[in-house]
């Protein structure tokens, strides 16, 4: 490969100038408005001082947009010359970091590519500056997006998180969604080993509001739309299990029929996880809903022991929207409400493994088996956390 | 045709090189710069972003795979990128870490995909799988958490060393 010192442009000899180009640079964080300004303070001649200039004033806007940050252009580029320097002389490992961190977002994101989520997660423990990496939108934006081809997860399952009122960011959708899913496929067998824990799961909720037809989903995998109501109540067992334990639910389906309502109230006793059903897609089984909670609460108290009970075997409460895939009659927006309301002290500090209260919104008919699993696989994870 | 075309590539630190026009063609930003110029001639190009060792890197890399397309490498990567790359992209890659970058932020510049790919599928290798301890110690990142902080954010992760 013939290498030499550049001639002097001769006019002669055509040099493409590279000025006109910059608009195909990838650059794109470079602002078009001070480039043109540039240019046009340059006088248009080919002499080679101007188009030494030129590039160097180039190269020196270019240069500064690998810091992405324009308040500190100086000092940065400073930095990034005696990274170069360095380079040449073989002292780069304590500097190396800063090039890797100071990579344009385009880039990182094409680095992330190849890696997995759980390799993205490792990286925030690396230090505060490299959560850049970790902490970009864009990616886990890109990764929400991956989920949604292959399944329904866009606006569930919807943990109640957080305080509601704030938009969820897509990183704890994904993480959600992986950390769970992560727990779906190992416990996906049936169980060989002996039962560690057995747990009473009741499904409480109105009238024909698919609690039955969930469970028939999660067993059968096919969904019907024939109404059967349940007389007195059904039970289905569910196996999960990890490394560690195997737990199995017992879940009772109960009757949301008004004539068994006494009896629904009675299988509350004994549960430890409660599942509070209604239908999205009808506002009068959302009130038939409320009604029961108080009615419940007004037997059991079991908001009481919610605020004030510490105790590491307490109830879990899962509030499911069921019918997810019809017309909703009833927003978010309410049901957040509600929940705050449920209870004031909730939005303190919780956390995924160690909420009381959660809510998701599914749909038999439309959702994967793994995503309908994914509030019982909550459970799961909150009763391994805590028994 | 006795002679191919070529193309005069002039570097940030102002050395030029002389390269097959069609070898160059695989940058897509030279690509396009040349599609309004005059074939007759050899055209000089400056590369004002691009020092002449990851310049040489790339004509390097242009010259060999201008002919054989590099394969599609996967993602996410399930291994070490050394599995599912040809030897000659191998022993291109022994390079130290510092030209690694430069090369990333050169075929980025230069718009040559392949070279991307291979070159950031690299530095994903190279964090994948390592402990946060070993990511800091490889490039040379403090770790500027405090214990507390560091303890919760190992909390919050947990589950993902699990999985």
């Amino acid at each position: 490969m013939g290498q030499k010192q550049v001639p002097p442009a001769s006019s002669t000899r055509k040099v493409i100038d590279f000025s006109r180009y910059q608009q195909f640079s990838h650059w794109k964080l470079v602002s078009s408005a001070r480039y043109s300004a540039l240019v046009q303070s340059l006088p248009n001649t080919s002499e080679q001082q101007e188009e030494n200039n030129l590039i160097s004033q180039d190269d020196r806007n270019n240069n500064q947009l690998i810091n992405c940050d324009h308040d500190e252009n100086f000092n940065e580029q400073q930095q990034i010359d005696s990274i170069h320097d360095e380079t040449n002389n073989s002292i780069i490992t304590t500097k190396l970091g800063i090039l890797i961190i100071k990579l344009p977002d385009e880039m990182k994101m094409h680095i992330m590519d190849y890696l997995t989520i759980f390799d993205v997660i490792m990286m925030e423990r690396v230090s505060k500056s490299f959560n850049v990496w970790s902490g970009l939108d864009i990616f886990w934006r890109q990764e929400l997006n991956k989920l949604a081809n292959e399944t329904w997860i866009h606006f569930k399952p919807v943990a109640y998180e957080k305080s509601q009122m704030q938009m969820v960011h897509p990183r704890d959708y994904v993480l959600l969604y992986e950390r769970f899913m992560s727990e779906i496929r190992k416990s996906q067998s049936r169980p060989e080993k002996k039962i560690d824990y057995l747990h009473n799961v009741t499904l409480l909720g109105p009238m024909k509001c698919g609690k039955s037809e969930y469970l028939k989903r999660l067993h059968q995998s096919e969904f019907s739309s024939i109404y059967r109501p349940t007389i007195g109540v059904e039970f289905y067992p569910k196996y999960f299990n990890d490394s560690q334990c195997m737990m199995k639910f017992l879940i009772w389906d109960t009757s949301g029929d008004p004539q068994f309502s006494h009896n629904s109230l009675s299988y509350y006793r004994g549960a430890r996880v409660v599942f509070f059903c209604f239908d999205l897609s009808d506002s009068a089984s959302f009130e038939d809903m409320k009604k029961q909670v108080v009615d419940l609460d007004q037997q059991f108290y079991i908001f009481r022991e919610m605020k004030e009970d510490t105790r590491k075997d307490s109830i879990l409460f899962i509030i499911l929207g069921m019918k997810r895939d019809l017309k909703r009659q009833v927003s978010q927006q309410v049901i957040s409400e509600y929940i705050a309301e449920l209870v004031p002290t909730y939005n303190d500090a919780m956390k995924f493994s160690n909420a009381k209260l959660v809510y998701f919104e599914i749909s038999s008919k439309e959702d994967s088996i793994q995503d309908l699993q994914f509030p019982l696989q909550y459970a799961f994870a909150y009763r391994m956390n805590n028994c | 045709m006795s002679e191919t075309k070529q193309v005069e590539l002039t570097s940030k630190d102002k050395v030029s090189f002389k390269v097959d026009r069609d070898v160059i063609l695989m940058s897509g930003l030279v690509k396009d710069m040349l599609e309004e110029g005059d074939e007759d001639e050899t055209p000089i190009i400056p590369i004002p972003n691009v020092d002449s060792k990851p310049l040489q890197k790339v004509i390097e890399y242009c010259q060999y795979h201008h002919k054989e397309p590099a394969q599609e490498i996967e993602k996410p990567l399930k291994g070490k990128i050394e599995d599912v790359i040809c030897d000659w992209d191998k022993k291109f890659l022994e390079i130290d870490q510092s030209l690694l970058i430069e090369l990333i932020m050169a075929a980025n510049y230069l718009n040559i995909k392949d070279l991307l790919d291979l070159t950031c599928a690299k530095v994903a290798s190279m964090i994948k799988g390592k402990s946060p301890e070993q990511i800091r110690e490889m490039f040379g990142i403090e770790n500027d958490f405090t214990p507390e902080e560091e303890a919760k954010i190992r909390e919050e992760n947990k589950w993902c060393e699990e999985a």
